[in-house]
């Protein structure tokens, strides 16, 4: 045949300009914006002044300054700077886990949240403290780890009949995340004094207020590995697009791949619930929002997705320190009443509301 | 690239969908599987791109079984089209076409200057370049189907298998997409409804009926009256179009 005869006459119109440019601009905005949000938002609810700060940050760096005054130096140092720094990787890993999620279950809907993997994680961390060991942040990290794997594993065993390609996979997420919670309201209610529940509580719903550095080095390193091996991903969370036998065909193997994002997922959920409780939402609200910004493939939407994720997320904590201050609210509370509305949003669009 | 399938079984537990099937499909050959609903060419097709594990037997590519191969190695030996491959995602038609690169490149890279040229290759061979950065959504079933042909093309294999893929066209893209599975030194099967497009564009017809094969040569052989009747239950007559191609029409179905 003349190859000619499968041409339009009108396919020789030139394809308009790759957008590889306004990639690069949408990485280098968002990368200032980080840096300038950690930065201010040391700030906001500390009541020093930037030359403070200065200071602060000068004294550790061995620059000749006056150092601050210790409380003050500790209160930045100790407690402000680690809140920052892990609501940013928290954000970063929770935006990660939604975008990967969403792409193996093929559902625009997953999330750690939605999915009970965060309860399951909150779960472990519940038993590990009252158990005894709340002072070891990787005896409850453990438990988290545990308690993500075992919310995972169940929701699998509850699909396994029925794939991961429909809405039931969130319906059955909210029935394991409903069982955890109420394994975890059991456990608190059964063996914990009144001051230790409500200590508990604040962290379920999601709290960056107890953030320290053990937490903060904990996740970077997780993170920096979970992101990785997502990235390494990316080819198959594209493929995934059309389907199991679609990605196959293209020459990814579609159930290891999945294991090692699903196993990976968990770890960076299990991490970030154990640094700061179930933060909901993130991973639901962030990769749609980077998608609309750059596209749908993931080599350009995880990294992306981490970095929105990091300042969304140290933005909400800024937030809840200030809007009803001296009062903080748990920012859990804060992602959910932002979430809830996307959430809405979605399922609209998909038509099943 | 030759194609050897040896006594080959599938099912789901309590039903054999594919039982006992043996064919041979010789370099750059286009064979078409044809049979009524339910007969098993889906199955079959998909355990011949190594997408199903067969319960029984083996298939071969030069010799090599299947089942030694990685899913990587598959996708460079083969290339495979869905009946429906369907998605939510917003993907535009270059980058559903650049999926077919996936086995070629490493994980650490993205799609280099040979990538892009093959896939503007493929575009072009499906007529798709103009509408290279249209989103999946806003295309036509037709145009779908022929974004996934592309994304197949793309795959540089030596073996493409497809699953009815003339059913979402018009009748200029089926005829054109039968040409170029025909045409191209490709080894192809593809399933197909359509009786007159399978004997006027295949070189052999496989025709399937209960998961094994019933017949298997020249169309003018495998469409006649009495298989036509035993296995898809019609009374047709066979007969030559103006143009001298092979055509049957069906009497009414008797109740």
């Amino acid at each position: 045949m003349a190859e000619s005869a499968l041409l339009d006459p009108v396919a020789l119109e030139a394809p308009p300009p790759r957008r590889r440019g306004r990639n690069a601009l949408v990485v280098t905005v968002s990368l200032v914006v980080l840096v300038v949000s950690l930065v201010v938002a040391v700030r906001i609810g500390v009541g020093a002044t930037w030359a403070e700060i200065g200071r602060a940050a000068g004294a550790r760096l061995g620059l000749p300054v006056v150092p601050l005054p210790r409380l003050l130096d500790s209160l930045i140092w100790n407690l402000r700077l680690p809140r920052v720094l892990l609501a940013a990787l928290v954000g970063a890993a929770l935006a990660v886990c939604g975008a990967a999620l969403q792409s193996v279950t093929r559902n625009s809907l997953a999330d750690p949240y939605l999915l009970g993997v965060s309860s399951g994680a909150s779960t472990g961390a519940v038993v590990v403290v009252v158990l005894g060991f709340a002072g070891s942040q990787l005896g409850v990290t453990g438990g988290a780890l545990a308690g993500a794997l075992a919310a995972f594993g169940l929701l699998m065993l509850l699909l396994r009949r029925t794939g991961l390609d429909s809405m039931r996979i969130v319906l059955t997420g909210v029935v394991v995340g409903q069982l955890f919670a109420a394994l975890t309201s059991l456990i608190l209610l059964s063996s914990g004094d009144a001051d230790s529940i409500r200590a508990l509580t604040h962290w379920l719903l999601g709290s960056l207020a107890s953030a320290r550095w053990t937490s903060v080095v904990v996740c970077a390193v997780v993170l920096a590995a979970g992101l990785l091996v997502v990235w390494l991903c990316s080819s198959a969370l594209d493929g995934f697009a059309f389907g199991a036998d679609t990605a196959s065909s293209l020459g990814i193997d579609v159930r290891t791949t999945r294991a090692v994002l699903l196993v990976t997922t968990s770890v960076l959920t299990a991490v970030a619930v154990a640094a700061v409780g179930a933060v909901g939402f993130v991973g639901l609200i962030v990769p749609h929002g980077v998608r609309f910004l750059v596209g749908p493939l993931h080599r350009r939407l995880l990294p992306l997705s981490a970095v929105v994720g990091a300042v969304f997320l140290v933005w909400t904590d800024a937030l809840t320190r200030v809007v009803f201050a001296p009062l903080e609210v748990p920012v859990g509370v804060f992602t959910a009443l932002l979430g809830v509305p996307l959430f809405l949003l979605v399922l609209r669009r998909r038509g099943e509301l | 690239m030759r194609i050897q399938v040896e006594h080959l079984s599938w099912g789901v537990p309590g039903k054999t969908i594919v039982n006992g099937v043996d064919l041979v499909v010789g370099d750059g050959e286009t064979v078409g599987l044809i049979g009524p609903n339910g007969s098993g060419k889906s199955s079959l097709l998909r355990c011949i791109a190594g997408l199903r594990t067969p319960t029984g037997g083996v298939v071969r590519y030069d010799g090599a079984d299947i089942a030694s191969w990685s899913a990587r190695e598959k996708a460079r030996q083969l290339a495979f089209v869905e009946q429906t491959a369907d998605t939510d995602s917003d993907l535009r038609v270059s980058e559903v076409v650049m999926l077919g690169r996936t086995a070629h490149r490493s994980r650490w890279r993205g799609p280099d200057a040979a990538d892009h040229e093959v896939v503007a290759a493929a575009l072009d061979r499906l007529g798709l370049t103009a509408l290279a950065d249209r989103p999946w959504k806003q295309l036509s079933g037709g145009e779908r189907q022929r974004t996934h042909l592309a994304r197949a093309l793309a795959q540089r294999t030596s073996a493409l298998l497809l699953d009815e893929p003339t059913n979402h066209l018009d009748v200029r893209h089926q005829l054109e997409l039968m040409e170029l599975a025909s045409s191209t030194p490709q080894t192809v099967v593809v399933a197909l409804h359509d009786l007159a497009l399978a004997a006027r564009y295949c070189d052999r017809l496989v025709l399937m009926h209960g998961g094994t094969v019933v017949a298997d040569g020249p169309a003018a052989d495998v469409l006649t009256a009495p298989l036509l009747r035993a296995v898809f239950d019609v009374e047709a007559e066979i007969g030559r179009d103006s143009l001298g191609h092979l055509a049957v029409g069906y009497r009414e179905p008797v109740r």
